[in-house]
């Protein structure tokens, strides 16, 4: 088979970078984005000066601060990566149709179709980095291999802001000296068993058989024994349907009082039909999450029978599912989400209501309106509710506290 | 209680009711099923509360009692002796039934006859006879498109009876079927409208004979074929004014062979997506092309030739429901009558037969 040309593109400590492009100084200082030392949560990023701290992305704010007392803390606003991620896309793709969008802040492009256009490969990939920095304003890092693992895992070497590029018959240089933990199968566990087998580089795994790693860890076992020998096979997820979107955030404080519940509800369906107009996708199934003060979660999910877009009936169906939720409880609550899963672009129509293009019309057009003015232009009274409790910017809309890197 | 009868004049009774008891496990109770023995009679009864069976057959009955007893182990029991034996059914002390045939025996726990719930008392007053295989071939054309959602209405279709016809209609809100059959002029007091639910029809659909007897009280609907009556317990709500919903004069009209065009969906329906089924039609000048898409797959085109002279027409469907409808009709030759893109198609056979069937069936946007 051909040699593919896989190239893995990741934005450095991505939520830091952006904050450090909404406000210079914190150029060069410790800083985690994800909350407030005193807030709850977890960091969701670590510029690179904090990490030298030992502060990394999951761990909980109070023992970040621990680590780094004097690191600067934001809550940060996923509005703001969301739209930076999306011109990031936009850049790549103009290189390559080619790509998969791996997470908010990474990319895989598929260069191989590409060659009569491209001299080098590796000329471009460059150009590419150079490009995507300039137009962003912040560093990424990439990496080139004839798959995606070794892709991905030749980024991992190049970061900060470098570029590793892996060569024909350099994988087994590459591979052998790289620490077991940098293979995406092995987690935490499989770690541990590894270790007391005396394993800790890649090349150290080349010993053991494939039955033995089944044995040890089943099919991810498989999975294993091919990935440490720099085998990965599977093609680029390019024009995937996502299976769920979702909204969710953590409140500052607990809250008890329904209506400003709703609200918050309300303002993330409306957060949640934006990409489900984008990308003209209908839901069939709707479920709330609701986590207790007592860190309990309930999720709640209906099945509908004609899926929906529209933010007004998808509210409608989200309050019904979380009075349920919510009226069997006298805890207050920490935090609450919607998911629509079962997305598809195809949808029947009904033969008891006549069919009118009004509701996804009013739809894109608030959608136009709010493009032009800004996101918190056009808010419904209930959402304006929470005034009270967030900062509130015309273009972006109330500034939650959770951010989150999936997609 | 004691009686005894051959495997095969009460295996087929077992296996209905084995159909009807309640398979989920919310009341034990109504996993069983009620034997009650007296005179020269065995009487089986079962129900989930919402359709009830009742059959009786002639049996040596040696002992009168009653007990319930679990309708799946008896079947399972008595299905898996040998063909042609006596089986013999004792009840014994402390809530138990011993079943014995040959060198087998069984000893089953029981529960007492007093928990069982009441099925309701069938009637038989309004002297309504109805052809049974008229009746089922109209369920068959109804059946698919019956729903089991939170519409409770919609999880049964409507049976009309008039002095001279019956129909039923189906729909699960995207798609509607519609048959209707003259039958032998009855004398009604009045036109009989009732939903049926769909386990009912299921059950009807196992019955055997010529004709069924009907009839109804305020809350439940009776049938009855030879020894045996199935209760069914009327579903509520009103049914949705399907007449309204039946388009009277889409201009857009062609006929297609049944065949034809069950193979071509049936081949583009190969790269439709697993949740939508969507595919669509563009009808263009004595043709139908077909396509699909899946990202994840690729495409699919075919192409069938009619007699179209209408306007240019791009429409999806669900490929599932036309093969519904495809499957059930009996004609060679089948007519469609559409509109435009958003509105609803009418779907029929070619030429008028014994049973008036109708599909209504809601476009899909792709």
């Amino acid at each position: 088979m051909r040699r593919r040309c896989i190239v893995h593109i990741d934005i450095d400590a991505f939520f830091a970078a952006v904050e450090v492009l909404l406000n210079p100084s914190f150029k060069g200082k410790p800083l985690i984005v994800g909350g407030l030392p005193h807030e709850r949560g977890v960091a969701s990023t670590a510029s690179y000066e904090a990490r030298k701290y030992g502060v990394h992305a999951g761990i909980p704010l109070r023992k970040a601060y621990q680590l780094c007392p004097h690191g600067i803390f934001v809550r940060g606003n996923s509005q703001i990566y969301r739209a930076f991620s999306k011109k990031f896309f936009r850049l790549l793709s103009q290189y390559t149709p080619d790509m998969e969008e791996a997470s908010l802040d990474e990319a895989y492009l598929d260069l191989t179709r590409c060659r009569p256009l491209y001299s080098s490969f590796s000329r471009i990939t460059l150009e590419i980095k150079q490009k995507v920095e300039k137009e962003l304003g912040i560093t990424v890092s990439a990496g080139m291999g004839p798959n995606k693992i070794l892709a991905k895992l030749a980024t991992s070497q190049a970061k900060p802001g470098g570029l590793v590029e892996i060569g024909p018959g350099g994988e087994e240089e590459f591979l052998k000296n790289l620490g077991i933990e940098s293979l995406p199968g092995i987690g935490p566990k499989a770690q541990v068993i590894l270790r007391m087998l005396n394993i800790h580089k890649i090349g150290d795994l080349w010993g053991l058989s494939r039955p033995t790693l089944r044995s040890l860890f089943g099919l991810n076992g498989e999975e294993l024994y091919l990935q440490s020998r720099g085998v990965d096979t599977r093609p680029l997820v390019t024009a995937s349907v996502p299976k769920s979107i979702s909204r969710e955030t953590t409140f500052l404080e607990d809250i008890w009082d329904r209506r400003l519940l709703l609200a918050h509800l309300a303002y993330l369906c409306d957060r949640l039909t934006l990409p489900l107009r984008e990308q003209r996708l209908f839901a069939h199934i709707i479920e709330v999450k609701a986590r207790y003060s007592d860190f309990k979660t309930e999720a709640r999910r209906c099945l509908l029978l004609s899926p929906l877009q529209e933010m007004g009936k998808i509210y409608k169906v989200a309050q019904e599912l979380f009075l349920q939720l919510f009226s069997s409880s006298r805890l207050s609550l920490r935090l609450v989400g919607v998911k629509a899963s079962d997305l598809v672009s195809a949808r029947p129509l009904s033969l008891f209501e006549p069919y009118s293009e009004r509701p996804e019309k009013l739809g894109y057009a608030v959608d136009q309106v709010r493009e032009k003015y800004g996101f918190g232009s056009l808010l419904t009274v209930r959402e304006r509710m929470l005034d009270s409790l967030y900062s509130f910017e015309r273009k972006r809309g109330f500034v939650l506290k959770t951010a989150s890197l999936t997609k | 209680m004691k009686f005894s009868i051959k495997k095969k004049d009460i295996i087929d009774e077992l296996q209905l009711l084995h159909g009807i008891v309640e398979k989920r496990n919310t009341m034990p109770i109504l996993a069983n099923i009620l034997v009650s023995a007296s005179g020269s009679e065995v009487e089986l009864k079962g129900t989930d509360l919402e359709v009830g069976l009742k059959t009786y057959f002639p049996a040596k009955v040696e002992e009168e009692g009653s007990i319930t007893i679990s309708g799946r182990k008896v079947f399972e029991i008595v299905k898996s002796l040998p063909d042609g034996e006596m089986v013999t059914f004792k009840e014994s002390k402390d809530l138990t039934m011993e079943i014995t045939s040959g060198a087998s025996e069984f000893k089953v726990l029981c529960l007492p006859k007093e928990d069982y719930p009441q099925v309701p008392e069938p009637k038989f007053e309004k002297n309504i006879v109805l052809p049974l295989d008229k009746f089922q071939d109209m369920i068959d054309r109804v059946y698919y498109a019956i729903t089991q959602e939170q519409r409770y209405y919609l999880s049964g279709a409507l049976l009309i009876l008039k002095d001279n016809s019956m129909e039923l209609v189906s729909t699960d809100g995207h798609r509607l079927a519609y048959t209707s059959s003259a039958i032998e002029k009855m004398k009604l007091s009045s036109e009989i409208r009732a939903i049926v639910a769909k386990k009912t029809l299921s059950e009807l659909r196992k019955f055997e004979d010529d004709s069924i007897e009907f009839d109804l009280d305020e809350s439940n609907l009776f049938f009855k074929v030879k020894n045996r009556t199935l209760i069914s317990r009327i579903i509520e709500g009103k049914f949705p004014n399907y007449d309204a919903v039946i388009p009277k004069d889409n201009p857009n009209t062609f006929t297609v062979s049944k065949e034809e065009i069950t193979d071509a969906v049936r081949r583009v329906s190969l790269f439709s997506t697993e949740r939508s089924k969507g595919i669509k039609f563009y009808l263009e000048k004595n043709k139908i092309k077909l396509f699909s898409s899946n990202p994840e797959i690729g495409e699919a085109r075919d192409k069938v030739d009619i007699d179209y002279t209408g306007e240019d027409l791009e429409i999806g469907f669900n490929s599932q429901y036309l093969l519904d409808f495809l499957a059930t009709v009996s004609a060679e030759t089948v007519r469609f009558e559409l509109k435009d893109t958003n509105s609803s198609v009418l779907i029929k056979p070619e030429v008028e037969e014994d049973i008036e069937y109708v599909y209504v069936l809601m476009p899909m946007k792709l």
